[in-house]
């Protein structure tokens, strides 16, 4: 039978397992067939020492490519790196203690991969398989370059989203050490082409592989997709875990365990989102049923002593807040969860998150304009997305968000709106970071660039320092692409003050609008966020009645139907509503209203689950 | 897990080389993007008050802020420790003014304002004022409680006194503060060790542990690690009685050899005091000590880690051992792990900072993590302490946050776990470089704070990049306009009159959470008259809200 090796390169990061690989070596389990995972982004680690290593994942910006350029380097010898080196320079803020550490790590790029062969022993496999995603390219490359070097026998394969559609094709055409590609879901493509080449078969027609047979490199056939995510086995962590006890950064490294609870999108499948890339050619939406996910996360939590989770969905599923949730928080196994999710949520679904243990979570709130959500068919308000950052600073869920700008068609007064908004929600969890939006591979935005007016769509500038290709061959490995816009808009002219008070968010976390119910009055709304002021604004009964019933939006006419059954005057209500959105003590938004002020009273009820490694 | 390591000293100050040693640190439970830290650094433009280092966003910059009182030319303050009330923003510290050289315990409400620090107790004859504080979230008002160990010469030769205050926050000087001596002995040599270290659990137990010196040679000292206990904040009529015979304390270790050597002993560094402890947030009766001794004067000073799980009452044995090891610094986070800071001396020439963190209480003996790896020999010491008699560590959360002092030398090879220099360096010269960038400034010891993250938890993948070259760009600080009230406009005129006006009273929160209100001078009077809404009549009008300042 033969061995396999399945092997995660850098960069990526350390403190979680690669869930491709561990899921297929579980697959392969399945069928009868036998491999290992080789962890060679931990092992670089240690070659040339975590900060260095965590440089590139933390420090410098994804679009210098820095991970990939070390290794090309050392792939395509010979080449003027000063350019690169000078950008690099200046992108680290001249010569500094990182500068000096990256430039000192790349010159170690080739005495780590003369290193891997041993570590790996790569000498006992016969196929020996790469999992690339984002900046896993070139350290891939560079390796399986080496291998077939010195062991021209043995079969080099690659899969991963770098995989995907035409990379694919172009990765398998550029590089001829690299015998198959598995393109698109693998999880019954490798197992087969494995199989087949075991049984010293052609590949022939195994949906998803690439070979060059013909001569040319050529797909198959479309790859399969899973239907069904319930009969996918539990991904096969030991290997990870098994290198990192070995290592000498277990110190270091602090791990959690990744879940796939679903894939696809079932928002995009609706609605893509104009900038989103994620999905690829897969954006059919699948999910496991709640009770395999639970048993799941009971298995992978006792199988390693962890309960801290990452959800790899691009999105949760919607049917969890009926099944899954509940039975996370009735039976509280001690886990606690990452997800990604869709921002449209009431105050009973965040309170159910936390009660569930999800403890973190990455909404899509993208905007604080709804114009601009409605362009990148977000399918959230404003306003409900500033719901979502109060409640779930109210139920302490640690949240990451961004705001995006530059969609076409967005104006100069979205971002007006924008700083309006910014304005009276300084207490909330500010954006981590305010940039244009990134034209990816597979979003609306690039596949219909002329349509949505983007223009002169380019490979971004870096990756001409990766590969020594003419223009199509690099544009076809590409997956980020810059563009202008057709109407020649410069979006930096009206986002820079939206830039300038966001930064100032950031920095300035002081203040805040907490409320504090009490007798007299039975709601005090204080209000800090005024450097140096501490105002307290008393509301009494009907007001106070108003301000909780706007705790999620609520239209005028239900504020008002409300008011007048209590037979108030119409008009003084919305007078009252005014002096609130004035005071931005409440964010209105076309006829919605929204109250601001934060309960802080929600966190004590019940806290979220402790995050505690299990062992 | 993610480590942070930035040079402290601020690009403005890029010209300096002073010995910017016995670095403290102070992080605000309430906000930890805010935090102060001191150190022997002088007030670049002089004057009488010397700084103290502020951040807001969590260490990654600092600025100087010179708001301790007493400075003098070339001697900016004596000893200095300063911490954070738990929600109260306060800041407190306590120093020994460069001036007199009395203690002052100080406080501030605004640790980044310009106003001088508060005096709220001036003694003389003390030493080493160590300052640790909370807020008693469970006690009726959540008043700021406040525990500064120090030595106090008045009372000798029973010196290890506590000087406490069980509501430092608002009430004028002294603010309630007292000392109150701990040490019952009489200890034959004539004073107890210069090291007097609380400790405080949000129940209100605190220990507090000191050296207690049973004999004196002028170089050299036998001494007991001793701990005391209180379970009721210090309270009582006999405080810090609850543990050891007669409640005077417990000793951790008796006998021990602690060399008094105020001289180049380790490297350029003296030695003779050095002790922490910490107790366990979720769990009162594990407490940590760590201390420094050595069985002959000549022979390796080492120090001793220890715990106890019954609250002070017995303690085992060593569970880590340092030679060549000065400044240990303890911590918990809130998971409970333990993180034990401390500087070591290696190969005879090297001073290297290591910090372990400890998931089962070292049972299995940690990795150190090394922050600095740096010469001892260089930069000549130009007083002693030469790199500090303390550092710190302290933990929020599942952060652990530090401070140590080093040779500033910008090699990568002296920070293997990173770090960013906020002063002009080149590391590829390895040259540091003043303000103008250009020119060469001499090494010297400079403060370096660290964080270190346990727990990560980043989006699985970054939904944008921003594109290279595009910065945020810089903008100074706007310091906000002068406080004042909102005012809503005029008043709407209701359909039906009101209830008589009456003032606003502020109740009392239902749920001090987070923050508690705090009053905010001046007292608060109602700024404008507020109208209830009266009964429900057939026609009733919403009022307009207006606001008002807090009692």
């Amino acid at each position: 039978m033969l061995k396999v090796l399945l092997l995660n390169m850098p960069f990526v990061s350390l403190e979680r397992p690669a869930i491709g690989i561990s899921l297929l070596k579980a697959r392969m389990a399945e069928e009868g067939l036998h491999c290992s995972a080789g962890y060679g982004s931990l092992f670089f680690a240690e070659w040339v020492g975590y900060w260095p290593y965590e440089i590139v994942l933390d420090r410098i910006s994804a679009a210098m490519f820095t991970g990939d350029w070390m290794f090309s380097k050392w792939l395509f010898p010979g080449r003027d790196h000063s350019a690169y080196v000078a950008t690099l320079r200046d992108h680290l803020g001249g010569d500094t203690a990182e500068f000096a550490a990256v430039l000192a790590m790349a010159e170690k790029v080739g005495s780590f991969l003369e290193a891997c062969l041993d570590r790996f022993e790569i000498g006992k496999f016969d196929v020996v398989g790469f999992t690339t995603t984002f900046e896993q390219n070139l350290s891939s490359l560079a390796l399986a370059r080496l291998i077939k070097d010195r062991h021209p026998k043995k079969l080099i394969i690659f899969g991963g989203a770098n995989c995907e559609g035409v990379m694919g094709q172009e990765l398998h055409r550029r590089f001829p050490w690299i015998d198959y590609v598995c393109s698109g879901e693998a999880d019954n493509s490798f197992p087969a082409l494995v199989k087949r080449l075991d049984a010293a078969e052609p590949p022939d027609g195994v949906p998803g592989v690439i070979d060059r047979r013909s001569g040319a490199s050529r797909l198959a056939a479309p790859p399969d997709r899973i239907h069904d995510m319930d009969r996918l086995p539990d991904p096969d962590y030991d290997d990870y875990f098994q290198a990192i006890a070995a290592s000498s950064l277990a110190q270091r490294v602090r791990p959690a365990l990744l879940i796939e609870s679903a894939r696809g999108c079932w928002w995009g499948a609706k609605s893509h989102c104009t900038f989103c890339g994620l999905n690829g050619s897969t954006m059919t939406f699948r999910a496991k049923s709640a009770g395999r996910v639970y048993s799941e996360l009971e298995r992978q939590s006792a199988r390693y002593g962890i309960g801290r989770f990452l959800a790899v969905d691009n999105i949760m599923s919607y049917h969890y807040f009926r099944d899954l949730l509940p039975m996370l928080k009735e039976r509280n196994p001690g886990i606690s969860l990452f997800y990604e999710i869709k921002s449209n949520l009431k105050r009973s679904q965040v309170e159910l998150l936390r009660d569930a243990g999800v403890w973190s979570l990455q909404p899509g709130v993208e905007s604080l304009s709804s114009h601009v959500l409605r362009l990148m068919r977000k399918g959230v308000s404003a306003i409900q997305n500033v719901q979502l950052l109060r409640l779930c600073r109210e139920y302490g869920i640690e949240i990451a968000w961004n705001l995006l700008y530059g969609f076409p068609g967005e104006t100069p007064e979205d971002y007006a709106e924008t700083l309006r908004t910014i304005a009276a929600i300084s207490h909330l969890k500010a954006p981590g970071v305010v940039a244009p939006i990134r034209l990816d591979r597979f979003s609306p935005n690039y596949d219909e660039a002329e349509h949505f007016g983007l223009v002169t769509v380019k490979p971004f500038p870096m990756y001409r320092h990766l590969y020594p290709f003419p223009p199509e061959s690099v544009a076809n490995l590409s997956y980020f692409f810059e563009y202008k816009y057709s109407d020649g808009r410069d979006p930096e002219k009206y986002v820079a003050e939206v830039r300038n008070q966001a930064q100032e968010w950031k920095k300035n976390q002081n203040g805040d609008l907490i409320k504090l119910y009490g007798s007299d009055p039975e709601l005090a709304l204080v209000d800090t966020r005024q450097q140096g002021a501490e105002l307290h604004y008393p509301l009494h009964g009907l007001q106070r009645e108003i301000y909780d019933f706007c705790d999620e939006m609520q239209t005028l006419a239900s504020i008002l139907e409300l008011a007048a059954a209590r037979g108030a005057d119409p008009v003084s209500v919305e007078l009252f509503l005014d002096q609130l959105v004035k005071t931005k003590l409440m964010l209105r938004e076309g006829n919605q209203y929204l109250a601001l002020a934060v309960d802080t009273s929600r966190r004590l009820k019940s806290q979220p689950t402790p995050l505690r490694l299990a062992s | 897990m993610k480590i942070s390591i930035v040079n402290m000293i601020p690009k403005s100050l890029s010209g300096e080389s002073n010995q910017d040693s016995e670095p403290n640190l102070a992080v605000n439970p309430n906000n930890p993007l805010q935090i102060a830290a001191t150190a022997f650094t002088p007030n670049p433009t002089g004057g009488t008050l010397a700084p103290i280092f502020i951040s807001s966003d969590g260490g990654a910059t600092w600025a100087l802020n010179a708001i301790v009182p007493g400075a003098t030319a070339g001697f900016p303050t004596g000893d200095i420790t300063t911490k954070f009330g738990g929600t109260s923003n306060v800041l407190y510290g306590g120093i020994l003014r460069a001036d007199t050289l009395h203690l002052n315990v100080l406080r501030t409400n605004n640790y980044a304002g310009s106003a001088a620090m508060t005096v709220l107790v001036d003694r003389a004859s003390e030493d080493q004022p160590w300052v640790q504080a909370t807020t008693a979230t469970a006690v009726a008002g959540t008043p700021d409680r406040v525990y500064i160990g120090h030595n106090d010469f008045n009372t000798s030769p029973n010196t290890a006194t506590v000087e406490q205050s069980l509501n430092a926050a608002a009430a004028p000087a002294p603010a309630g503060f007292g000392p109150i001596t701990l040490e019952t002995t009489s200890p034959g040599g004539g004073q107890d060790g210069p090291s007097i270290r609380p400790t405080i659990h949000s129940s209100g137990r605190i220990y507090i542990a000191w050296i207690d010196w049973t004999t004196f040679t002028g170089t050299s000292t036998t001494a007991n690690i001793v701990v005391r206990r209180d379970d009721n904040w210090g309270t009582g009529g006999t405080p810090y009685s609850a543990i050891g015979t007669g409640g005077k304390g417990v000793n951790v270790a008796s006998g021990v050899t602690i060399p008094w050597q105020n001289a180049h002993f380790l490297g350029q560094e003296r030695v003779g005091s050095h002790l922490s402890i910490v107790v366990d947030p979720n769990n009162s009766s594990r407490v940590f000590i760590a201390w420094a001794d050595t069985p002959v004067v000549s022979g390796p000073y080492t120090i001793h880690v220890r715990q106890s799980i019954d609250g002070g009452v017995t303690w085992g044995a060593d569970l880590r051992t340092v030679a060549n090891g000065i400044n240990p610094a303890l911590a918990i986070d809130s998971v409970g792990n333990i993180g034990f800071l401390y500087q070591t001396l290696t190969g005879g020439n090297t001073w290297e900072t290591h910090i372990e963190i400890s998931n089962n209480s070292f049972a299995t003996p940690p990795t150190p993590i090394v922050l600095a790896k740096v010469p001892s020999n260089t930069p000549v010491a130009t007083f002693l302490p030469y790199l500090g008699d303390y550092i710190y560590l302290t933990a929020i959360g599942e952060t652990f946050y530090g401070v140590f002092s080093a040779n500033n030398t910008p090699n990568s090879a002296n920070f293997p776990n990173g770090v960013t220099y906020l002063r002009n360096a080149n590391f590829t010269t390895q040259q540091l470089l003043n303000v103008d960038n250009a020119t060469p400034v001499n090494v010297s010891i400079d403060p370096f704070f660290f964080s270190i993250q346990e727990l990560t938890f980043p989006p699985i993948r970054p939904i944008i990049t921003p594109p290279i070259g595009i910065q945020p760009p810089i903008k100074p600080v706007i310091v906000s306009p002068p406080i004042k009230p909102v005012i809503i406009g005029p008043p709407i005129k209701p359909v039906i009159v009101s209830p008589p006006i009456r003032p606003v009273i502020v109740s009392p929160p239902v749920h001090p959470i987070e923050p508690p209100i705090h009053p905010i001078e001046p007292p608060i009077r109602a700024i404008a008259p507020i109208k209830t809404i009266g009964p429900v009549q057939p026609v009733e009008p919403v009022e307009p809200i207006e606001p008002q300042k807090p009692k």
